[in-house]
């Protein structure tokens, strides 16, 4: 139809007004007529032909909006622009679910599919907008979506947000039906069916890309199957079990693998795997990136002696490397690992005092780096971990060919009751002549720790810069600065303490908080004349202090401080109210 | 396929650094553009590849208004030399990502104006721009009813009652 003419407008208005009003007039003359007859089979039939009519009359007004619709700007996107933006709306809403939503609100992307016509006809014709089938969605949209979905990769995850779903043995021959075009597989296996899924994952999976297999800590183990995919997934890349056992090491299927996480805290393997097939399994794994093991590692009764004379897994991608476990596990765990001196390494082990007679991890740390320079920064910080009621104490280390915050190790030792012997064994792998900072952030037992302790501990730190004692640690450092107050002075190793240090930080709350103020001050002054006698036989030893600072709230009553100020340069850092 | 007419190389003074396009929008309006700008539209560049091919420069006609045509262009310009994953034809599909912040600024157009835009994005072939309109577009209508979507986009309900509920669209929400 041509356009109309601005001028035309309002005729063609009154047109359109009277042939509509023509047709329903008439029409509605015509029934008006029929309801004063008394004919009850005409008005049956009158009944009839008005629904038909009914019907009629919504399938034209239907067709009417879709011509209607179809000239918005929006329903004349491309349809592959509409799918673009219905999946990230997708995308957006799957982001957003939590526990406590109903289906309806599970489902609330799928609300596009009832705006019109043909977002409806785009949605369902792009099956990549149902590849990731959650099953929480429950029954009828898990087949709905894998019809949908047709041979599209697809995601199926037994999780959606926080919501989980059990598997039902339908979902179980639904998934076993689509392993060929399955890309991701998240299951939570604390449910039986989930166990006979794990079991039933025996055929090829050529798109299988992920997989995660979550036992509940409460449920059995999960098992992986001996012939587990066929030994055919060529495209697997990401795997991670917990709470899962029997790992198929030798079947070559995880060969191809970038990262691995196996986690089986809070659970006992009652057959853990003989290292050799780990070993052999891992160096399979050349092009891994990221390398988890918790509470899985083969157990040792004895740390075989250096240099060691046993295969070991190169790995010369890996990125990271996460172990957790008993220490000797962990040590021999990394004596079998040849992996670049970049890898970023976290161990988290016990420090039990009924090992004391085997070699330390530290020994196995050094090993395990083979190679790079010393470490520059090392931080040993006090504190309790997540999941842990005990105190740990963590170790942080930076190596010179680190450049990220990240440390290149992280160690965290889950017991403390020998804190003494593990902090000697921290500052013997770690302390060397090329350290620059170290902090030390541990609540010392002061009968234990005396200033003999520090020229112990750090007397090779001869480059030593920055020194942070904090917690309860500064005054026992300040007496090992005092070289007088040790009384070593005349002695062979009256050598400058530290003779690089420059930069001393410490906690205004090593003075503690006793109701005893007379307790506090005794100590803070015994501090500060040892911090005065410090600076002064510094400065004549021709290595100056240069700039001290101070974490705690600045109050009156620390004038000595102020008369600190005259001969080195103060600081405060920000008091955090942390002690 | 755009139609093509030959260009007076008075009207397009090229062989600089960067040489010179001419766009004409579907009002007719002629937009003189460096090729480095517009790099970024596959489209284009496939076009001066094949300008290349036979040794001659064309004006390039376009079937969107210069509005719409100079907001692209002040898109390409911005992110001149810059890489953008989603433009780079060798790398994987960018996951999800929050929409570029001055993106966000360079969007804030009427519902309208952004469809007109994502259309000509798309037409060319500029992905990092279609992606960014395609999720300010998922932004308006996240968290809304039907009745709502409708009425953002203006588009009318034209299901019958038995198509809203027959049995083939049960998993339609």
């Amino acid at each position: 139809m041509a356009p109309i003419p601005v001028s035309d407008r309002k005729s063609y208005d009154d047109h359109i007004a009277n042939f509509w009003e023509g047709i329903v007039s008439s029409r509605l003359a015509h029934y008006d007529s029929i309801a004063r007859s008394t004919s009850s089979s005409l008005i049956v039939n009158t009944l009839q032909d008005m629904d038909s009519e009914h019907l009629a009359m919504q399938h034209a007004m239907r067709a009417f909006l879709s011509r209607r619709n179809a000239l918005t700007p929006v329903c004349r996107l491309p349809p592959e622009l509409l799918a673009r933006i219905f999946k990230f709306h997708a995308d957006d809403e799957r982001a957003g679910w939590s526990r406590g939503m109903n289906s309806s609100e599970i489902l609330g992307w799928i609300r596009v599919t009832h705006v019109c016509w043909r977002w409806r006809h785009v949605a369902i014709e792009h099956s990549n907008l149902w590849q990731d089938i959650a099953i929480p969605l429950g029954d009828d949209w898990v087949e709905e979506m894998l019809a949908r979905a047709r041979e599209a990769p697809i995601s199926v995850l037994t999780f959606a947000g926080d919501l989980l779903s059990p598997l039902n043995a339908r979902h179980v021959e639904l998934i076993g039906a689509h392993l060929f075009h399955l890309q991701r597989l998240g299951l939570h296996g604390s449910d039986l069916a989930a166990h006979d899924l794990v079991q039933a994952l025996v055929q090829p999976a050529p798109m299988l890309e992920q997989l995660g297999v979550q036992g509940n800590r409460r449920s059995p183990l999960v098992a992986l199957p001996a012939n587990f995919l066929g030994g055919v997934a060529p495209r697997l890349r990401h795997v991670s079990l917990e709470n899962t056992i029997h790992i198929p090491w030798a079947t070559g299927v995880l060969n191809g693998l970038t990262s691995l996480t196996i986690d089986l805290s809070g659970k006992k393997d009652p057959h853990p795997p003989p290292l050799d097939s780990v070993v052999s399994g891992l160096g399979a794994m050349r092009n891994l990136q990221h390398l988890t093991l918790r509470y899985c590692l083969p157990r040792n009764t004895r740390l075989p002696s250096l240099p060691f004379p046993h295969s070991t897994a190169a790995l010369p991608h890996l990125a990271t490397l996460a172990l957790s476990g008993r220490r000797l596990d962990c040590a021999v765990m990394l004596l079998h690992l040849e992996t670049p001196s970049t890898v970023k390494t976290t161990v988290v082990s016990d420090y039990p005092s009924y090992d004391g007679g085997f070699p330390s991890i530290f020994d196995a740390l050094s090993a395990h780096r083979r190679g790079g320079g010393a470490v520059h920064t090392l931080k040993i910080i006090s504190k309790l971990l997540p999941g842990y009621s005990i105190e740990s104490v963590q170790v942080l280390a930076w190596y010179p060919d680190h450049t990220t915050r990240q440390p290149s190790h992280s160690l965290t030792f889950t017991s403390s009751d020998r804190r003494l012997d593990l902090l000697r064994d921290i500052c013997r792998a770690f302390v060397t002549a090329s350290l620059k900072t170290f902090v030390l952030d541990v609540v010392l037992e002061h009968e234990l720790w005396d200033a003999q302790v520090w020229r112990e501990m750090l007397g090779r730190a001869t480059g030593l810069q920055d020194v942070s004692a904090l917690s309860n640690s500064a005054t026992s450092l300040v007496q090992a600065l005092n070289t007088e107050q040790t009384g070593s002075q005349s002695s062979a190793d009256a050598k400058l303490f530290l003779p690089a240090l420059t930069s001393l930080s410490v906690s205004l709350y090593t003075f503690g908080f006793s109701a005893w103020q007379i307790s506090v001050n005794l100590r803070e002054g015994q501090f500060s004349t040892g911090l005065s006698l410090a600076l002064a036989a510094r400065v004549a030893a021709g290595s100056p202090l240069k700039v001290i600072t101070f974490h705690g709230s600045k109050r009156a009553a620390h004038t000595w401080i102020e008369e600190l100020e005259q001969v080195v340069t103060v600081r405060w850092a920000p008091d955090t109210g942390q002690r | 396929m755009p139609t093509i007419v030959s260009v007076d190389d008075s009207t397009v003074p090229g062989e600089g650094s960067s040489r010179l396009l001419l766009l004409v929008s579907s009002d007719n309006k002629h937009i003189v553009v460096e090729e480095d700008i517009m790099s970024r539209s596959r489209f284009i560049s496939k076009q001066v590849e094949g300008f290349e091919a036979t040794s001659q420069r064309h004006a390039i006609l376009l079937p969107f208004s210069s509005f719409v045509l100079n907001k692209v262009i002040e898109y390409c310009s911005h992110y001149r030399g810059y890489y953008l994953l989603e433009d780079d034809p060798d790398a994987a599909p960018p996951g999800r990502s929050p929409v570029r912040e001055w993106d966000q600024e360079f969007l804030d157009v009427d519902r309208n104006m952004l469809l007109r835009i994502i259309k000509a994005a798309h037409y060319l072939e500029i992905k990092s721009l279609v992606g960014s309109c395609a999720r300010a577009i998922a932004d308006m209508i996240r968290g809304k009813t039907t009745e709502e979507m409708r009425e953002i986009l203006g588009v009318e309900n034209d299901f019958t009652p038995e198509e809203e509920h027959s049995p083939s669209s049960k998993c339609t929400g």
